[in-house]
């Protein structure tokens, strides 16, 4: 596997940065791979644009920007709309379906796996496990991570008492992901 | 469908015995019948109703809905011993709340199935996204009031005279509290996507 | 000796550069540290202050850095390891108390986050412009320690270093970070206490009477005491003798400045700490540090594939310099290539130590971001013709 460019995107509020550094954390640290995350944020405390850089590697990391990422993961229009032009084509996209509607800017080949992550969340008795359910996708669509490594990753990141709740965002947004992802390829 | 994590679930309680921690199923009927029946009157008082009425727990069984009543029963070689329940409402201005009501079997009584019963609805409660739970204990059970203190639960009101006992003596009942809504707190402050130190 | 276990946070961490550096400076056996906040380098205190009540210590918020960076010295005259953190505008505010950290030998660690500037500038994005300031910031004649970190690992390992030298040298050392270094994620392996190295102070076995503080052997560190030991000590900013004592004439002057300079450039060889990638039989040699070097490895790589023999040197202790290392290097070189986050700062030591014998092309940058990849390579590129 050489190196994978991920970027997240969305608001601030919705878990964008959490989501990040739990899969990073869970290629560093429990995949033995390489991982480097870097953040941006708006300068408002809530509701502006947010997003994070995450590179991948079996090999050292050197340069931890992402230009041009293969996978897009976003969670609010605006992020669909700043970061599509930047998708390689045929690229993954993992977007929030009911908050977002894809037009004619996703590059060619691009595979498109939507969720309604929210719904999932608040389904789940938490909305702001959203972005959980959303890593789980990633997971599930991907195959970037092991089940495994991120299933530990969530463990460690969210407060104590509230793992039960986190874990069965991540396997709800898992098991959706791996299923849309079985269908696409049949 | 709320899908249930974590069980069934096996005890050990502090004198080596064994306890399955699980929901109720609507196969349960006779048994938790039994249970309560086996229960001396006192230990059935705090309810609302005559749960040693075979029509009242074929009702519990016809209107099992674990989004509104969470029952969480404790088996030992097949027998009921322990239940306990976790009380919401859908509707109204307390939906965030949910009660708990428990009642063990004598011979498991002082063995620590209290508290794990206790323990592992929290969590459940916790997983539904519940934000305060909320225990009605009568002055005088000091068993149960250590046993949620443990557990985190703290006094909050008292409501005195409230519970008459089988001597007819008014006694005290306690509403303990536990309120997680802090563990809630902070995880949106893990998602709260905002540098704290962007500016000078 | 050991690091003490109650600071070392043992494991497989994946965390940024900020977090690293306070958990290095916990492994080193930093137990006092004054600050006050400024952006990008407020976690490093942040996370010490929520540390301290498990692995003991003090932290200060100061009313202003001057007061900050003269609170840790009174602490390391206690007895303890202490850092004072900080970025551009802080450090400016520093400069005066650097000076006094130098001429008294205190051993003491600053941490600068750097950010754009001048003056307040870009609070939240990076820039390396503070290299020069940080070796000829106060007035006067002395010397410094600097080190550039350029991943959340280094922050972590480098810090246990800057404590390490801090005490070997009694000078001020600096750790000089950038706000990407500061807040990028990565793993970061924490080993065992007893894996870790701590170089402790040198405590002199002399008795009250007998010791002079600034008496030297032909390390010419001096050995130390600490406050509440029952020695009579005076240490001041003035210019003094071996019993400390202010002593205003020449001959003093010429002693102490000597001395103090001598202590690091005597020591030069022992201060060289680069990391070299295919520098034998280069023809480039591209000069970078902390955050550049990792841009700078990218261009290397693509030039590398177009053909070119280019070689990476890294410096990992910036001051003193590497002039040598450079010198040595530079006849069979057509050109060293120096990328910085600012407008040539390190590149004129380049130039400087290669004295003429070989072409210095600095690759300057204001700051704000890091350089595109491609502005290096076209430098290497133009190198190579």
């Amino acid at each position: 596997m050489s190196k994978t460019e991920i970027r997240v995107g969305g608001l601030g509020g919705q878990g964008v940065i959490l989501s990040a550094q739990i899969i990073g954390k869970a290629a560093s640290i429990y995949d033995d791979k390489e991982a480097t995350l870097i953040q941006s944020f708006g300068p408002e405390a809530r509701g502006s644009a947010c997003s994070a850089q995450v590179t991948i590697d079996t090999e050292t990391i050197g340069y931890p920007y992402v230009k041009n990422p293969d996978v897009l993961v976003v969670m609010s229009p605006d992020a669909y709309a700043q970061f599509i032009p930047t998708l390689k084509p045929g690229g993954w996209l993992l977007y929030e379906e009911d908050l977002i509607t894809l037009d004619e800017r996703v590059p060619q080949g691009v595979k498109a796996f939507g969720i309604p992550a929210t719904r999932f969340a608040e389904e789940l008795g938490r909305r702001l496990v959203l972005n959980i359910v959303m890593v789980g996708f990633f997971a599930g669509v991907t195959g970037l991570v092991s089940y495994e490594a991120i299933t530990n990753a969530v463990k460690t990141s969210v407060p104590k008492g509230t793992e039960d709740l986190n874990l069965r965002a991540l396997a709800r947004g898992y098991e959706y992901g791996c299923e849309l992802a079985r269908n696409s390829s049949s | 469908m709320v899908k249930l994590e974590g069980f069934p679930v096996e005890v050990t309680l502090r004198d080596g015995r064994s306890v399955v921690l699980r929901p109720m199923t609507a196969a349960d009927g006779g048994r938790l019948l039994e249970f309560f029946r086996a229960l001396p009157e006192e230990d059935r008082q705090f309810l609302k109703e005559d749960v040693t009425r075979q029509e009242v727990v074929e009702r519990f069984v016809r209107e099992l809905d674990y989004e509104r009543v969470f029952p969480l029963l404790a088996e030992h070689g097949g027998t009921i011993v322990g239940d306990a329940t976790l009380h919401r409402t859908k509707y109204g201005w307390s939906t965030h709340v949910a009660a708990i009501r428990m009642v063990v079997a004598r011979p498991f009584q002082r063995s620590g199935l209290g508290t794990a019963l206790a323990r592992h609805l929290v969590r459940h409660a916790v997983n539904v996204g519940v934000d305060k739970m909320i225990a009605e204990v009568v002055d005088n059970q000091i068993g149960a009031r250590r046993a949620f203190a443990k557990l985190g639960f703290y006094e909050e009101a008292v409501l005195k005279g409230q519970v008459k006992d089988r001597q007819g003596i008014r006694r005290d009942l306690v509403i303990m509290a536990n309120d997680v809504s802090h563990l809630w707190e902070a995880m949106e402050a893990l998602v709260a996507d905002y540098s704290p130190t962007v500016g000078e | 000796m050991h690091a003490d276990p109650r600071g070392v946070l043992t494991g497989v961490h994946f965390i940024d550069g900020d977090h690293a550096a306070c958990e290095g400076a916990l492994a080193a056996g930093c137990r006092f540290v004054a600050g006050y906040p400024i952006t990008p380098s407020t976690e490093v205190v942040e996370r010490f202050a929520s540390r301290i009540p498990t692995v003991g210590g003090v932290f200060i918020q100061m009313e202003d850095e001057i007061a900050s960076s003269i609170a840790i010295q009174g602490a390391a005259w206690a007895g303890k390891k202490v850092m004072t953190v900080t970025s551009g505008p802080g450090l400016s505010l520093m400069m005066e108390h650097v000076g006094l950290a130098a001429i008294t030998e205190t051993p003491c660690v600053f941490v600068d986050v750097q950010r754009g500037g001048p003056s307040t500038g870009l609070p939240t994005l990076p820039a390396q412009a503070d290299m020069m300031q940080v070796k000829w910031g106060s007035h006067g004649d002395y010397e410094v320690i600097a080190l550039s970190p350029h991943s959340p690992q280094e922050c972590f390992d480098l810090m246990i270093k800057a404590f390490n030298l801090a005490e070997t040298y009694r000078v001020p050392v600096f750790f000089m970070m950038d706000e990407v270094v500061g807040h990028m994620t990565e793993r970061v392996v924490i080993p065992p206490a007893e894996q870790i190295e701590v170089v402790e102070r040198r405590w002199t076995r002399k008795p009250p009477g007998e010791y002079r503080p600034y008496d030297t052997d032909e390390s010419l560190v001096p050995e130390m005491v600490k406050a509440g030991d029952g020695y009579r000590i005076h240490i001041t900013g003035l210019t003094h003798d071996e019993r400390g004592y202010p002593a205003m004439n020449p001959t003093a002057q010429d002693a102490m400045v000597r001395r103090i300079c001598a202590k690091i450039r005597q020591h030069a060889e022992k201060l060289v700490d680069v990391r070299m990638d295919g520098v034998e039989g280069a023809e480039v040699v591209v000069v970078s540090y902390g955050i550049t070097s990792r841009v700078a490895g990218a261009a290397v790589a693509e030039a590398r594939r177009r053909g070119l023999k280019v070689g990476h040197l890294r410096l990992v202790i910036v001051w003193p310099f590497p002039a040598r290392l450079v010198r040595e290097l530079a006849p069979s070189l057509k050109a060293f290539v120096v990328p910085e986050l600012n407008m040539g700062q390190m590149a004129l030591e380049v130039e400087r130590a290669a004295a003429g014998r070989t072409r210095t092309i600095s690759v300057p940058h204001a700051g704000g971001t890091v350089h595109e990849p491609e502005a290096i390579l076209e430098k290497i590129l133009e190198a190579a013709r």
